[in-house]
Parts: C-alpha cells; structure tokens; sequence
C-alpha cells in the first residue's frame, strides 16, 4: 500500500522536476533579457591622455563607437566601456551592495534612471565651478546637479498621410480619437513620458510640465479614452519603425529620430512635435568613483567639444546640448534641443517621479495590460 | 514504464565459466552510482535548486517583504498575465502535442524516405533557426500587409489585426515548441510494436477505432510527459510575447522582466516570479498525478 503510494508520488514529481529544469534551462526563448542584461567586457584604448582608465558603463554596439570616434579620441583619455543597455541602475545598484563601484561614468543614462539613482544618493554632485562653466557652455537646461545632458529625444507623433484623413497637428490631438480617429502605437516602457504628454493634452502648459506636481488621475483619463485605438505598445525603436510599415498602426507616437528616418525613406508622414515629450539622457559619474577629478575632466571635455557633438548627433540621430553643434548640422530642427523645437516641447518631472516611482509604474503596466 | 521493468539485481547471475574474472555486470553498486551522478547533482543544485531558493527569500525580505505578494495580487496587469500565460499555455500544449503526435505517428509509419525526409526538415528547420528569426518569420506572415492579410483581402473579407495578438504569440509558440513534442513523441511511438495495430485491424477494428483503443492507450505516458515539457517550457516564453504581442501582450514573461529591468522593482518581480512557479507546479502536479492514477488502475485491473 505505501509503496504503491511512493510509486504513484513519486513519478509525476520527478517527471515535474525534470520538466521544470527543462523548461529552466532548455528554453532558448525563455531567457532574451538575463542574457542582453549581462554586461559583456568591450575593452577600447583611446591615445595616452590622463593617468588611469576610466570605466564607463555604456550602451553598446553603434552607440559606443560613436563615443569612442567623437568624445573619447579627442579628448586623449583612456575609456573602457562596459556594456548595460538600459540597464545602468541595476549594473550601479548591484555594484553598491557588492561594495565595489567599478563604473566611473555612465553614457547617456535615461532621464528618468539618472533621477532614481540620483534620489537613492548614487551620483557623484557636479563640483559648482564645474557646474557654473558647463552651463556657460551649454546653457542652463542642460545642466543638472549630477551632470548634462546627451543622446535627448523627443515623443512625436508620425501620421501616415496615405491612411490617415486628418492627421493631427499636435501631441495632443493624438489623444483625441474622436476628430483623429486612426490606429495608434505607443511606447510600452515610458509611462512618465506619457503622463506627461496626458498632462498636455489635458491642459498643463509644457512650459509648466517640470515644476507642476501631475494629476495623475486626470491624466489616466485622457489616456483611458485613447487605449482602445491603441493597437500595439512597442518595446524597441525598431518595432516602433516595423508597425507604421507594416500599417499595424498609422498614427505612431514614437521617437523623433525614428519619425524622420520614416519620412526619409519616403514614407507620406506628416510629423507633429507640439506637446511632445522631451527625454534627456546624461553624462554623469558614479558615487564612490576612484577617479572623480578624472572623470569630470573628460565629461568637461565632451561638453566643449563642439564638432564631435555634431558629427555625433548627425551619426546617432539623438540630439547633443551645445548649441554650437546643433547650429552645424543640416537639419537642426529636426533634433530636440534646438532652440524652437524644445519650446514646444514638455519636460517630464523628475523629481515628482522619483517619489511616486512605484505607483505611476504599477499604475501604468495595468493600464496597458490589464 | 516502472512495472515492465525488472531489477537486474534480483535475477541470479549464473556463475561463471572462467574461475577468477568477474563478469561484466551492468548495474552499479549505490555508492559509485552516487559518485557518478554527483556532478549532475551539483550542477542542479547550484543552477536550479540555490537561485529558487535565493529568489523565494528576496520575494519576502525586499522592498515590501510579505506585502509584495499582495501588490502582486492587487495588480490587475499581473492577475490578468498570470490567467492569459496559463490558459494561452494549456491551449500551446493542446495544439503543440497533436500537431507533434500526428507527425511523429507519420515519421514512424510513412514508407517513402521522401516523405520521411521533407517531415523531418519541416520539423527540425524551426529548431534550427533563432528565435528572432522564427518570430520575424511569423510577423511577415501575419502583418497588416503580409501574405495572410493579403489573401483575406483579394478574397474580399478585408484586412484583419492578426500581429499584436494573443492568437499570435499562441501560433509563436506552438512554431517554436513543435519539435520538442515530436522527439518526444516519436521515441514513445517507435517503441510501439505495430503488429499489435495490424491485430487489431485483422479482428475488424477500424483504423480510427484501433488507433483509438490500441496506439492512445500504450502512448499515454509518453503523451502526458510530452505535454508536460511543452507546457512547462512555455510559460517561460519572453521574446515571442514581446515580438508577435506587443507591449500590451500580457505574459508573465514579459511583466517580471520589466519590473527588474524597466521599474527596477525586485521585490515585485521575485513574488511574481515565485508565484507563477507554484502554479506551474500545481497545475503539473495534478495532471500528472491524475494519469498516474488511472495508469496505476489499468495496471490493476
């Protein structure tokens, strides 16, 4: 009887246990991030320069290059990069509790990261003369207290003219499904740039987007009327380029540097920037640094470097702070922090979202999935 | 499988002819077969059994410690993924194992090697190919203005939103899981002695009913084994969700990678994660115990 029993138990448990560490570790489709997330090792030496490396956490493939070309050779530093697309504040939070911060920089960290991890104490504060020089050089906007700006973006809308009757003319219209109705795309993982273009729509200057604390209950309303014309909410800026191809969606509310390489390829898109909303990165150095002095000396040096900028921006479609660089290129509106297209343009509040991180998050995931 | 086979130990081995050499034997003593599987044993425990248990603490030490599990089960997003990946998993197991078993059935019984041939291509070239690739694939198939869409419309039905869509990821998924059920199936079937079908159709069995009666019930185990691989494997699926679904798509996959990697919200992501494992095993745990059950009644009956 009890054997009987071990035997009719114990099958099916081993059989579970040889299927879930199948399913663990058998399934090549199970496991794209763990792998993307791990940082792989790319080792690059510019000329001689200053004394040590300087590590910097980075993004990657063409992203690195164009650093590397533009900034790092310039300037006669010894970089390494160290690879963590989008994912710096696990790689900085991670090397806090093993007790050994291995980055002294990090490339164009997104916005909206740079502010967790400047909440949480993990960014090495700008000495103030450094700061007083870098907005000479830049501007007042493009200074924070942990670094500036670097690879900007903006949220525009991208209405294929083929399909689409009446295209809206603003950021705002684009929540308007009844005088704009049309298939729509939005972006899955930026639900504070989101907000803050609901908050727009719903009212708030884009002048006063930074400082005013958000209604977050109206804004889900306006995004709420919006949702089901909604039919796709893309996850890279290559599928954001794929659904307005395909016509999975006409009306795409994607980064502007994608919106213009549609329309250059000669798709009939009419591209409306007003409301938009604007996502910094920024160059900033890591808490517990070995290099600190060595660190801002070579942020100091990409921000004065005007012609890299520009070659940069113009290679990586992003925009660059000094307004030297953008004055170079061929289409300088095109790129976020010219001067009359930042006008239009919502900056989020960074500070407000590092507080309420957890609850827009959450709120937001079961907007779109629920 | 365990009441057809005999302990080798329990049957007496003759003595042998030559005096002093031991016959080979081919069972191992308890401790050198210890010995030999220690390496194994020390791969899962390092690999499987010390990251669960690791994540089972954090899900209730992090961030909201106990409260974590009950964010989890006040997100709507995770309730709603935790059914979608369960009920799209249990119709991907469905479809994936009769897909797998006819095929397997046809690769054991065709006579022409072409046939052969062309059914195994068909069943490894999915396998082969990366699973970008697959679920690219897929997407010029079944997009707006893809071959499928192109058909419906020349046909006068119109367009119809096919990418995007649960019923995407489903046909992403069986696409990837196809071959693993016919290995599978194919090992179970070709130990299957066909003569036993033959008897059955020679006393007047029809071929549906001496499938029915004779092939089903000796290929069940294997079946359900079957069924449980592909199932467990597809709760696990990450990219083809995000590919074929979207960001909407709501897959568990999808909602703890974005908690760790988008929200930065581990305590979350582990009770998810831990979550979405007991299910997994309970919902294992009772279908195989169910077949273990009746397996065990036909062998006393």
């Amino acid at each position: 009887m009890t054997r009987k029993l071990v035997r009719r138990v114990a099958a099916p448990a081993a059989a579970i246990v040889a299927a879930l560490a199948l399913g663990a570790c058998g399934s090549d489709d199970g496991g794209g991030t763990a792998a993307s997330s791990q940082p792989s090792t790319q080792a690059s030496t510019a000329g001689g320069g200053g004394g040590g490396t300087l590590v910097v956490g980075g993004w990657g493939g063409a992203y690195d290059k164009a650093t590397e070309n533009y900034y790092v050779e310039p300037s006669g530093f010894d970089v390494q990069f160290v690879d963590a697309p989008a994912a710096q504040v696990a790689q900085v939070q991670q090397q806090k509790r093993a007790g050994k911060i291995e980055w002294d920089l990090i490339d164009s960290i997104a916005g909206p990261d740079a502010w967790v991890l400047q909440t949480q104490g993990l960014l090495e504060p700008l000495p103030a003369d450094l700061k007083a020089e870098l907005e000479q050089t830049l501007g007042e906007g493009k200074v924070t207290d942990f670094g500036f700006t670097m690879g900007n973006l903006s949220y525009v809308v991208a209405c294929n003219k083929d399909k689409v009757k009446t295209c809206p003319k603003t950021v705002a219209e684009f929540f308007d499904v009844d005088r704009f109705p049309g298939t729509r795309e939005a972006p899955a993982g930026a639900p504070l740039m989101m907000l803050t273009m609901a908050e727009v729509a719903a009212g708030t200057p884009v002048a006063d987007t930074e400082t005013a604390e958000p209604d977050v209950d109206r804004a889900f309303d306006v995004l709420d009327k919006v949702r089901d014309s909604i039919k796709v909410f893309w996850e890279s800026g290559d599928q954001s380029e794929q659904v307005m191809r395909t016509g999975e969606a006409d009306i795409g509310l994607i980064w502007s540097g994608r919106a213009y390489r549609l329309l250059d390829e000669g798709m009939n898109l009419e591209i409306a920037v007003d409301g938009g909303a604007y996502e910094p990165g920024y160059w900033t150095v890591v808490k517990g640094s070995d290099n600190v002095d060595e660190a801002f000396a070579f942020m100091k040096s990409i921000a004065e470097n005007v012609d890299g900028q520009a070659k940069w921006a113009e290679e990586m479609a992003y925009s660059v702070p000094n307004p030297k660089a953008i004055e170079q290129l061929p289409n300088p509106e095109r790129l976020a922090d010219h001067p009359e297209t930042f006008a239009k343009l919502a900056v989020p509040n960074f500070e407000w979202y590092a507080q309420h991180a957890d609850e827009v998050n959450r709120r937001w995931q079961d907007y779109m999935k629920g | 499988m365990s009441q057809t086979a005999t302990p080798a130990a329990a049957v007496p081995s003759p003595p042998s002819r030559r005096g002093g050499r031991r016959r080979w034997n081919p069972t191992v003593g308890n401790v050198r077969a210890f010995l030999m599987v220690l390496p194994l044993l020390a791969l899962v425990v390092g690999l499987v059994l010390y990251p669960l248990v690791k994540l089972t603490i954090d899900s209730l030490t992090q961030d909201a410690g106990l409260g974590n599990y009950a964010d989890v089960f006040a997100s709507d997003a995770t309730r709603k993924a935790m059914v979608t990946t369960l009920l799209a998993s249990v119709v991907v197991t469905v479809i994936t194992v009769t897909v797998g078993a006819t095929l397997a059935w046809y690769l054991v019984t065709a006579r022409s090697t072409l046939v052969k041939a062309v059914l195994w291509l068909a069943v490894l070239a999915p396998f082969w190919m990366g699973t970008v690739v697959k679920n690219y694939a897929i997407i010029l198939l079944i997009a707006n203005d893809g071959v499928l869409n192109d058909v419906l419309s020349a046909l006068g039905l119109g367009r119809a939103q096919l990418l995007y869509t649960t019923g995407a990821v489903i046909m992403g998924i069986v696409y990837s899981m196809v071959p693993y059920a016919v290995f599978s199936l194919y090992g179970v079937f070709v130990g299957i002695d066909q003569s036993l079908l033959a008897a059955a159709r020679s006393m007047g069995a029809t071929r549906a009913r001496a499938l029915r009666t004779v092939l089903l019930p000796l290929a069940m185990p294997g079946i359900v084994a079957s069924a449980a691989l592909v199932f467990a494997i597809s709760i696990g699926f990450y990219v083809t969700p995000v590919l074929l679904g979207g960001g909407q798509a709501p897959f568990m996959a999808s909602v703890i990678s974005s908690n760790i990697f988008g929200y930065y919200d581990y305590g979350f992501a582990s009770a998810a994660s831990v979550l979405l494992l007991l299910v997994a095993v309970v919902v294992l745990a009772a279908a195989l115990l169910a077949v273990g059950r009746e397996r065990l009644m036909r062998a006393v009956a």
